[in-house]
C-alpha cells in the first residue's frame, strides 16, 4: 500500500481534532496550551503533505513561519501563565472567575 | 521588484517599527522620565506614519509587490489605525502614570502591535495576512495582562490569549487547505483560479478551507458564537488597550476580512451567504441583548462592540467585486465606530479613575462636575445608538442603504431592530449622569489630564462635524476605490 496525500490530510486532521476537543475538555491552562500547539502542528503536517503533493517550495517556508509564530506564541503564552501563577497559585481556568457578568 | 518604491511605500511603518525599538532600548538606558519620552516618541511616530499615508493616498499610487498590494484602501486602511492608535497612546499616559505603571515597553508593544495591523491590511498573500493577525495579536496579549499585579488583568490575559491562539490555529489550517486545493497563497491568483478550483475534484477540501479561515477570521472580529473572550477580555485589560483591542484591532481585522471576503465568499455562492447571514443576525442580537444586562460600562461597551461588528457584517454575504457601495459602507461605518468609541473609553478611562472597573454609577453626578465630559459622552452614545445628526447615524444610513439596494432586506430589519433595543442601554449611561447625584464624590477631586481631553475633544469634533457633513468623509472612503 502506497501512502498517499489522503493518508497525510487524514492524520493531519486527526490530529487537529484531538487538539481541538483538548482545549475544549481539559481546564489545565498548561495543557490547554499544548494541545494548540498540536493543532498548530497538525497544520504543518498539512502544510508539508500539500507541498509534497503539489511539487511547491511555498507550503514548506509557510512551515518555517508557523513554527516561529508558535514559538512567539509560547512565549508570551507562558509569560501570563506565571504571571497569573504568582497572584494565585493555580493553573486550572476553573478557578478564574473574577471576571463575570 | 523596485526596491525603493517598496521602501518609499512602507516609510510609515517602518518609522514606527524604529520608533518600537527606540523606545525599547530607552528603557534600558533611561532611569527617570523614560514614561513621557518614550510616550513622545510614540506619538510622533504615529503621527507621522498618518501624514505619510495621508501622502500616499493623495499621490494615489497603486501597485503590487511581492506579497503586499498597496492602493487608497491600503492607505485609508492605515490612517485608520494610526489614528486609532494616536488615541490609545495618548489615553494610556495618565492611566499609567496613575498607577505608577509608566514602562517603556507598552509602548513598544503598542507600536509593534500597530505594524502587524499595516501589513495584515497591506497583505495580498494568506501567509502575510496570517502573520500580520500574529504579529498584532501577540503583542496584545501582553498588552491586555499589562496589569500583572492584578488577578483581573492576568485573567483577562490569559482568555485572550488561550482563545486567540486556538482561532489561529483554525485560519492556519484553513490557509493550508486553500494553499493545497489552489496551488497558490496569494489572493489575486487565487481569485483567478477559482472557477477551475470550484469545478475541480478538490472543490470540497477548499470550501472547508474557506470555512476554516472564516471561523478564524470571526473570533478575531468577536462575532458569534466566537465571541465568549471578548467581554472578559476588554473587561480586566488596562482600559486604553480596552479601546485598542475594541478600535485598532477590530477595524484592522475588518479591513483584511474584507480583501480576502471579496475574492472568496463571492465564488463560494449562495450557502456561504446563508452562513453569513446567520452570523451577522447572531452577532448582532446576542451582543445587544447581552448589554442590556450589563451595569459595568466596560462590559458594556464590550458587548456593544460584538453588535457593530453584527453590524458591519450585514454587508457581507451580498459582498462582491461588483458592489462598492457595500465595501464603501462598512469601511464608513468602521471608521464612524472607531471615533465613537475610543471617545466612549476616553470617558470610561476618566471614570474609573483609580479604580479597576467603571460601572454605570461612576458616572453619576459627572454632568454637573464636568459638564463638558458629559456631553461629549453623550454624544458618543447617541452616535453608537445612531441618532442624527451623529456620524454614527449616517454610518448605519450608508451601510444599511447599500445592504437594501443588494436585497438583504431581511438583515437590515433585524439590524434597525436590534439597535431600537440598544437604545436602552445606551441611554442609561445618559440620563444617570444628568439626573442623578454622584454618591462618594469620586469625580469631584479629579481633574481630566490634557491628553484625555485631547481624545475626547478629537472625537467629538470627528463625530459632529462628519455628523453634519457626512459627504466629506463618504468622499474620502468613495474615492478609495475597492
Amino acid at each position: 500500500m502506497t501512502i498517499t496525500l489522503q493518508h497525510y490530510l487524514f492524520l493531519s486532521l486527526v490530529m487537529f481534532t484531538i487538539g481541538m476537543v483538548g482545549v475544549v475538555v481539559r481546564r489545565n491552562a498548561l495543557i490547554i496550551f499544548m494541545s494548540i500547539e498540536l493543532m498548530l502542528n497538525a497544520v504543518n503536517i498539512a502544510f508539508l503533505a500539500f507541498s509534497r503533493w503539489s511539487g511547491l517550495m511555498e507550503g514548506q517556508v509557510a512551515v518555517f513561519f508557523v513554527l516561529a509564530v508558535a514559538a512567539a506564541e509560547a512565549g508570551v503564552g507562558l509569560g501570563i501563565i506565571v504571571a497569573l501563577y504568582r497572584n494565585k497559585p493555580t493553573v486550572y481556568v476553573d478557578d478564574l472567575r473574577l471576571l463575570r457578568g | 521588484m523596485n526596491w525603493f518604491q517598496f521602501l518609499g511605500l512602507t516609510l510609515p511603518w517602518l518609522i514606527v517599527l524604529g520608533a518600537s525599538l527606540t523606545v525599547l532600548f530607552l528603557g534600558t538606558l533611561m532611569k527617570r522620565g523614560a514614561h513621557a519620552v518614550s510616550m513622545a516618541i510614540s506619538l510622533l511616530s504615529l503621527v507621522a506614519a498618518l501624514f505619510l499615508s495621508w501622502q500616499h493616498w493623495v499621490a494615489d499610487v497603486t501597485v503590487s509587490m511581492g506579497m503586499m498590494s498597496f492602493g487608497r484602501m491600503t492607505f485609508l486602511g492605515w490612517m485608520v489605525i494610526a489614528i486609532a492608535s494616536i488615541f490609545t497612546v495618548l489615553l494610556s499616559h495618565d492611566y499609567l502614570a496613575r498607577r505608577k505603571l509608566g514602562h517603556p515597553e507598552y509602548y513598544s508593544l503598542i507600536l509593534l502591535s500597530t505594524v502587524g495591523m499595516a501589513s495584515l491590511i497591506a497583505g495580498s498573500h494568506l501567509m502575510l495576512i496570517f502573520l500580520g493577525i500574529e504579529v498584532m495579536s501577540i503583542a496584545v496579549y501582553a498588552l491586555a495582562g499589562f496589569l500583572r499585579h492584578r488577578l483581573s488583568g492576568n485573567e483577562a490575559a490569559l482568555k485572550y490569549f488561550l482563545t486567540g491562539a486556538f482561532a489561529s490555529a483554525f485560519l492556519l489550517l484553513g490557509i493550508a487547505f486553500i494553499f493545497g486545493t489552489t496551488k497558490t497563497m496569494d489572493l489575486t491568483v487565487l481569485a483567478e483560479q477559482l472557477p477551475t478550483v470550484l469545478s475541480g475534484d478538490m472543490a470540497s477540501w477548499f470550501l472547508f478551507g474557506v470555512a476554516m479561515v472564516l471561523i478564524g477570521f470571526a473570533f478575531k472580529i468577536a462575532a458569534v458564537p466566537f465571541h465568549a473572550w471578548a467581554p472578559d477580555a476588554y473587561d480586566g485589560a488596562p482600559t486604553p488597550i480596552t479601546q485598542f483591542m475594541a478600535t485598532a484591532v477590530k477595524a484592522a481585522a475588518f479591513f483584511a476580512l474584507l480583501r480576502v471576503a471579496s475574492p472568496l465568499v463571492v465564488a463560494v455562492g449562495p450557502g456561504w451567504a446563508k452562513t453569513l447571514w446567520l452570523l451577522s443576525a447572531a452577532t448582532m442580537i446576542i451582543g445587544n441583548l447581552a448589554a442590556l444586562m450589563q451595569d459595568n460600562l466596560k462590559r458594556m461597551l464590550a458587548y456593544s462592540s460584538i453588535a457593530h461588528a453584527g453590524y458591519a457584517l450585514v454587508a457581507f454575504p451580498t459582498l462582491s467585486t461588483q458592489t462598492p457601495e457595500l465595501v464603501h459602507g462598512v469601511i464608513f461605518y468602521l471608521i464612524a465606530y472607531t471615533f465613537m468609541t475610543a471617545g466612549s473609553f476616553a470617558i470610561v478611562a476618566f471614570a474609573q479613575g483609580q479604580g479597576e472597573s467603571a460601572d454605570v454609577s461612576h458616572v453619576a453626578g459627572l454632568a454637573k462636575r464636568h459638564p463638558w465630559m458629559a456631553a461629549s459622552f453623550t454624544i458618543f452614545l447617541l452616535s453608537l445608538t445612531g441618532f442624527p445628526p451623529t456620524l454614527g447615524f449616517f454610518g448605519k444610513y450608508f451601510l444599511f442603504s447599500g445592504a437594501i439596494k443588494n436585497g438583504s432586506i431581511g438583515l437590515v430589519v433585524l439590524a434597525l431592530l436590534s439597535s431600537a433595543v440598544s437604545a436602552y442601554y445606551y441611554l442609561r449611561p445618559i440620563v444617570v449622569m444628568y439626573f442623578h447625584e454622584s454618591r462618594e464624590g469620586v469625580l469631584e477631586r479629579t481633574s481630566p489630564a490634557t491628553s484625555l481631553v485631547a481624545v475626547v475633544t478629537i472625537a467629538f469634533l470627528a463625530i459632529l462635524y462628519f455628523g453634519i457633513f457626512p459627504s466629506d468623509l463618504l468622499a474620502i472612503v468613495q474615492r478609495s476605490g475597492m
